[in-house]
Order: structure tokens, then C-alpha cells, then sequence
């Protein structure tokens, strides 16, 4: 698919306005069935160098970047930002991902330009991008370098579920995808509210410990997504304070109580091993774990974090009524 | 000799006195947390409880004892505080041997290969997820192993037609560990690749020292290593006085100086390779407080090996209870390098003067 809509476009160019009803039909065919509906009548991918498309967009950096046509193979350089981009519709843009992108199915056939946290410069390049986009600050230093050699890159970060609504509407205005972007953050948005709506009246709402890590114990404090989702799905982050390193000492997470572990399964047994904890934890001495259906969705500022924010409620309340 | 004078006159307080701070520094350590403090009093009903003898003896707790006060005391805080004392115990002890029969103030029990060693089978163990592996086991015993071995590899280079000279045996100690310690940011670097940057975390606290998850179990499997490690350091003080001086003098006196330095390595490389393997790499330890304790006790090993032992014991818990009260529970090999190297510093400065 990535090699039809490659060979497809760069012809398009070549021969733009003599026969192009035709490969618009192919174009469309490969085309999602959720993007040829925005996209009235699957002109956009090649009317867009026609149609003026030049815009700047600032991005979470704070730096405006000049994008003078729609960007048509994009390197993504998070599983986040693949998954965002994938829901935007423009999956089959996209010419590289990280050995960690592994959602949705059609990412793991894309060429991988090395792992999320040690990306490889030169595979980027051979991709010969229009557009790289990083989430936060993980690939500071490999931006800097495909920076210097022309590349365009363009770096979201999110933080709480707000910035992460941000994060998709910056994404949509950088690919042109406005609409779609629109959508999504808004109907995640909706979700989250009425999520949030449905938990509000349990009270006391169960005590909540998210676990990444069991040596040293790594935590989220207040300030994060994860800290939002707890409180979203009715439950209460019993890490109330920023904490040194976001590590837990042993004897600290006896003092916290925690009702419910969020955890990935394999670290379970680990939790119970930590001195005290399967004597003094009601997490633990009760067996209450939870961790999302598809792995990684709570941990991953995406646009499934939503489900995975659901999930939880119904966990933490099981009479739990959504309209 | 006037000092040594002093010093024998100093001797028979000195035992008492250590084994007081010893128990006294334990005894802080477990009274006082990061969480919930505790008066000795109670500190001491809620371990006599779990004594033999002293639970039938001991009243039971008062009814306004904290919360968790048992699952603080008896299963978080006390064993944590037994292995630190007995790593810094083992890491001494194999300290003074070393720089006593290699002659050699700067040696330390790492430079058998031995910390480079156990890092690597760690590293190895975490990185391919086997730290659950044998009942939690897995990682320490591969630990145990891979120094253990580094220590052994390192003595089969340094021997020349059964003869090892202790020149040749720190030159191999440096290159096999320099050669196993470029072999962990090799892996590391895999994993980084791999975005495994939770086991990262994992490697660096085996890399810096943690002590925070010991527990009985632990111990119990420690213990038995750091009895033999000990008991062959302990039982070898007349050997080391005469080897401190110079070999000869020892061949004259009739030690089998070759097979000596055997059981001293391997002695020193098993108690090291236990502490290591319990405790991650805790530096300066192994070093500083054989010079202290070369300060504070007569020379000969008889006395010198004893007063290293508690004198480990109470820095390292001594330490960990600064990391955990103060400190925010910092890796207490981070705390032993910061404190250990200007101490290190002011005693080289003193013996110029």
C-alpha cells in the first residue's frame, strides 16, 4: 500500500491534468473509506499543490514552522503521534515509525527508523520525508540533526488530556486534516466528559496506585494524563504530590494504602514479592490489578486512551452507568 | 611505638563501643523512616516479638501502636537494615584482606573483576527480563555467578607456572574489569534501542547500590555465602600479619604463600560477590573503611579484621538511614561515593603531613 500511493502520487505529478480522472479512481480505491468522505471528492491529495496549502503552524515547541505544501510522507517518531495520525485517516502517508508503533495493525508494515528512544538519523533521511513528528522531548538531539539537513520536523508534547486534544488539532492543521482532527479531539472530549458525568457521585472513590516499574517502584504523580484518567474513571491517585524521580520506596506505598494497582500483568507477581506489601497493601492482599485490554493504551497520550480511561471506571465501579 | 601503645590502651573499649554502635545504628535505622517513626521501646517489642525466646518474655504491643507497625518494622525496615549491615560487613572485611596481602593500600574488593563481573550478569538478567526468574533469584544468583567467576578468570591470568604475583594479579583485575565494564553500555545500548526504559532504570540501581527491596528471604540466601566468605577471611589473621610485611618473611615462616593467596582471593571474591549480588555495586565502602578501621585498631589482623567488620556495618546502615531519611531514599552507593571520597581525600592529606 505504501508503495502504490508512492508510485501513485509522484506520477500524478508528472502528468497533472492530462489524465488525471483516471488515477484519481485508482487514488481512491486505496484510499480509507473514513478520509475519501472528508476528503469531498478525493480531490485533496493532488488539488493540494494547486490550492495554496502554505500556512505556519507553531508547534509544541513554541516554533513556527512554514509548511508550503500538504506534507505526503511523514516519519512519526512516537507511538502516539502514529496512532494520532492513523485516526486522522492519513495512515498511508506515513513512511516510517519507530520499532515501538505498534498500534494500529497497518504501522507494523511501515519501515522503522529504529527504536522510540534511539531513532537512527539516516533512516529518517532515506525516507526522504516531508515532515518528521516527535512527541516531546525524547528526540531532542536527532531533531537538531534533521533540522540541519532540511528536514522538516515538527514536535507535539502533551502532558494532561487537554494538551493532548491540542496535540491532535496541531497535527491536523500541520497535515492538513483540520476536520478529522476537529472530530476526534471533540469526540474524545464528549467521551472524557460524560465519563467523567457518570463517576462523579461515587464517593469515596477507591484509592488508585499506577505502577510502570517495580525496581525502583515508578510512579505518576499529579500534573499527568494518567493522574487525570484515574480521576476521570472515578478513582483517586493516592500519589497526591509530585514525588523525587517519581519513585515509591516500599514503605511509602504501605503508607498510601492503595485500593486498585494499575499495572502491567507480568509486574503482579513482582508487586507481591516487595517486603510488606502482600500484608499491608489492599491491592495486593485483595488481588485488584487492572490494566487495559490493549496494553500500553493508558500509558500512551493516544486516542485510545479514552477506552482505556473507560475500562477503568467500569473496573473501579462495576454498576457503573454510562448513557 | 608510642601510637600502637595508645592504641592497645584504646583496644578494650574499642570492641564494646563498636558493637554498641553497631546495634545502636541498626536500632536508629529501623526506628526511623521516611514514613512513620517509632520509639526504640516500641522498635524493640515489635522485632522481640518475632524472637524465640524474648516474645513469651516481651509485653504485647500497646493497643495505640501506629498502624502496619509489624509490616514497617519487621518485614520493610529490619531486614532491609541486617543486609546493608552485613554488604558493608562483607565489603570491609574483603577490603582490609585484599589491601593487606596485596600490599597495597589502594586495593579494594573490586578489583578482582568481581564488581564488573556481577554488573554484567545483572545487567544481562534484567535486560532479558528474567528478573522474577527462580523465585526472584534469578538475578542475584547469575550476579553471584558472573563475579565469581570474573574473580576466578582474573586470578587464571595473573599466575605464572603456579606462581601469582600480586602486581600481575591487579594489572588483570584492571583489564578484565575494564574489558566486562565496556561490555554493559554495549547492552545497554541494545536496549535503548528496544525502548526498554523501565529495565534501564532496573540496571542503574543494580550500577548504583539499592538496598531498598531486601528482604528475609534475601538475607537467608546471602547469609550463607558472607558465613564461609568471613570465617576463611577471619581465620587467616595470622597469615595476613606476616604477609602485610613481605612475602618472604612469610615463606620464612613456613605460610604456603601460594595457596594462601588462593584462599584469600577466593574468600574475599566470595563475600564480595555476595554483597554485590544483594546489594548492586556500593563504592568506596570496600576501600575508606579499612583505612579507618587501620586507624582506630592495632595492625594485627587478629584484632584489625573484627573492627573492619563492625565498623562496615555501621557506615553502610548508617548511610542508608541518612539516603532514607534524609535523602529521599537516593541509592546508597551514590551516598557512600559522595561521603567516602572527600574522607578518602582528608586521609591522604593527613598521611602527607
Amino acid at each position: 500500500m505504501a508503495a502504490l500511493s508512492l508510485k501513485g502520487s509522484s506520477r500524478l505529478l508528472a502528468v497533472l491534468g492530462v489524465c488525471a480522472a483516471v488515477f484519481f479512481g485508482a487514488g481512491c480505491d486505496n484510499q480509507p473509506p473514513t478520509n475519501s468522505a472528508q476528503n469531498s471528492a478525493n480531490t485533496q491529495p493532488v488539488a493540494a499543490p494547486l490550492i495554496d496549502f502554505t500556512r505556519t503552524v507553531t508547534d509544541s515547541r513554541g516554533k513556527e514552522i512554514v509548511l508550503k505544501a500538504q506534507p505526503k510522507r511523514i516519519v512519526s517518531l512516537s507511538p502516539a503521534t502514529t496512532e494520532i495520525l492513523f485516526a486522522l485517516g492519513i495512515g498511508d502517508r506515513i513512511f516510517g515509525v519507530t520499532e515501538a508503533c505498534d498500534y494500529p495493525a497497518e504501522a507494523l508494515k511501515k519501515p522503522k527508523i529504529g527504536g522510540a528512544y534511539d531513532m537512527s538519523v539516516e533512516k529518517v533521511q532515506s525516507q526522504t520525508p516531508d515532515l518528521v513528528i516527535a512527541f516531546g522531548t525524547i528526540n531532542e538531539k536527532p531533531i537538531a540533526a534533521l533540522e540541519q539537513a532540511k528536514i522538516q520536523t515538527f514536535v507535539v508534547d502533551a502532558k494532561t488530556v487537554a494538551e493532548i486534544y491540542v496535540a491532535i488539532r496541531l497535527l491536523g492543521k500541520a497535515t492538513g486534516t483540520e476536520e478529522q482532527a476537529e472530530n476526534l479531539a471533540n469526540a474524545m472530549e464528549s467521551k472524557l466528559t460524560a465519563l467523567q458525568k457518570a463517576t462523579e457521585g461515587y464517593d469515596p472513590k477507591p484509592g488508585v496506585l499506577i505502577v510502570h516499574d517495580t525496581n525502583p517502584i515508578y510512579t505518576t504523580g499529579p500534573g499527568s494524563y494518567i493522574d487525570e484518567a484515574i480521576k476521570i474513571a472515578g478513582g483517586k491517585n493516592v500519589i497526591d504530590a509530585e514525588l523525587a524521580g517519581s519513585t515509591l520506596s516500599p514503605e511509602k506505598g504501605v503508607e498510601l494504602v492503595p485500593d486498585v494497582i494499575l499495572c502491567a500483568p507480568e509486574l503482579r507477581v513482582k508487586l507481591r514479592a516487595i517486603p510488606g506489601w502482600a500484608d499491608a497493601i489492599p491491592a495486593v492482599m485483595n488481588n485488584k490489578y487492572f490494566s487495559p485490554s490493549e496494553a500500553g493504551t493508558l500509558t500512551r497520550p493516544g486516542p485510545r486512551l479514552t477506552q482505556a480511561i473507560e475500562e477503568l471506571a467500569r473496573y473501579l465501579h462495576p454498576d457503573l452507568k454510562l448513557p | 611505638m608510642p601510637r600502637a601503645a595508645v592504641k592497645s590502651k584504646r583496644g578494650r573499649l574499642l570492641f564494646p563501643v563498636l558493637i554498641f554502635a553497631l546495634l545502636g545504628t541498626i536500632l536508629l535505622n529501623v526506628a526511623m523512616g521516611e514514613t512513620v517513626q517509632f520509639s526504640p521501646l516500641l522498635t524493640f517489642q515489635t522485632i522481640a516479638k518475632h524472637l524465640p525466646i524474648l516474645s513469651k518474655i516481651v509485653p504485647a504491643l500497646p493497643a495505640n501502636a501506629p498502624q502496619n507497625t509489624d509490616i514497617f518494622i519487621w518485614q520493610q525496615r529490619l531486614p532491609r537494615t541486617l543486609g546493608c549491615a552485613l554488604v558493608g560487613m562483607l565489603l570491609s572485611l574483603a577490603g582490609v584482606a585484599f589491601q593487606s596481602f596485596l600490599r597495597n593500600p589502594l586495593a579494594d574488593p573490586y578489583m578482582t573483576g568481581v564488581s564488573a563481573g556481577s554488573a554484567l550478569g545483572s545487567v544481562i538478567v534484567i535486560l532479558l527480563g528474567g528478573t522474577g526468574a527462580l523465585a526472584g533469584f534469578g538475578q542475584p544468583l547469575a550476579a553471584f555467578i558472573t563475579g565469581l567467576g570474573a574473580a576466578i578468570l582474573v586470578t587464571f591470568l595473573a599466575q605464572k607456572r603456579g606462581r601469582l604475583s600480586s602486581q600481575t594479579f591487579l594489572l588483570a583485575g584492571i583489564v578484565v574489569g575494564t574489558f566486562l565494564w565496556s561490555l554493559i553500555p554495549l547492552i545497554l545500548s541494545v536496549s535503548i534501542r528496544n525502548g526498554n526504559v523501565n529495565r534501564q532504570s532496573a540496571i542503574l540501581s543494580q550500577l548504583l547500590g539499592s538496598i531498598q527491596y531486601l528482604s528475609w528471604s534475601q538475607i537467608g540466601s546471602l547469609l550463607p555465602f558472607a558465613l564461609i566468605g568471613m570465617g576463611l577471611l577471619w581465620s587467616s589473621a595470622r597469615e595476613l600479619d606476616v604477609m602485610a610485611q613481605s612475602e618472604e618473611a612469610a615463606v620464612h615462616l613456613g605460610v604456603d604463600v601460594e595457596q594462601f593467596k588462593r584462599k584469600i582471593i577466593l574468600a574475599g571474591a566470595l563475600a564480595t560477590a555476595a554483597a554485590v549480588a544483594t546489594a548492586g555495586i556500593i563504592a568506596f565502602v570496600g576501600l575508606i573503611v579499612p583505612h579507618i578501621a587501620r586507624r582506630l585498631a592495632v595492625p594485627q589482623h587478629r584484632v584489625l579484621l573484627p573492627v573492619a567488620t563492625l565498623l562496615g556495618g555501621i557506615v553502610l546502615v548508617g548511610a542508608d538511614w541518612l539516603s532514607r531519611r534524609y535523602l529521599n531514599n537516593l541509592e546508597i552507593g551514590v551516598i557512600t561515593s559522595l561521603v567516602g571520597a572527600p574522607i578518602f581525600c582528608l586521609l591522604l592529606r593527613r598521611d602527607q603531613n
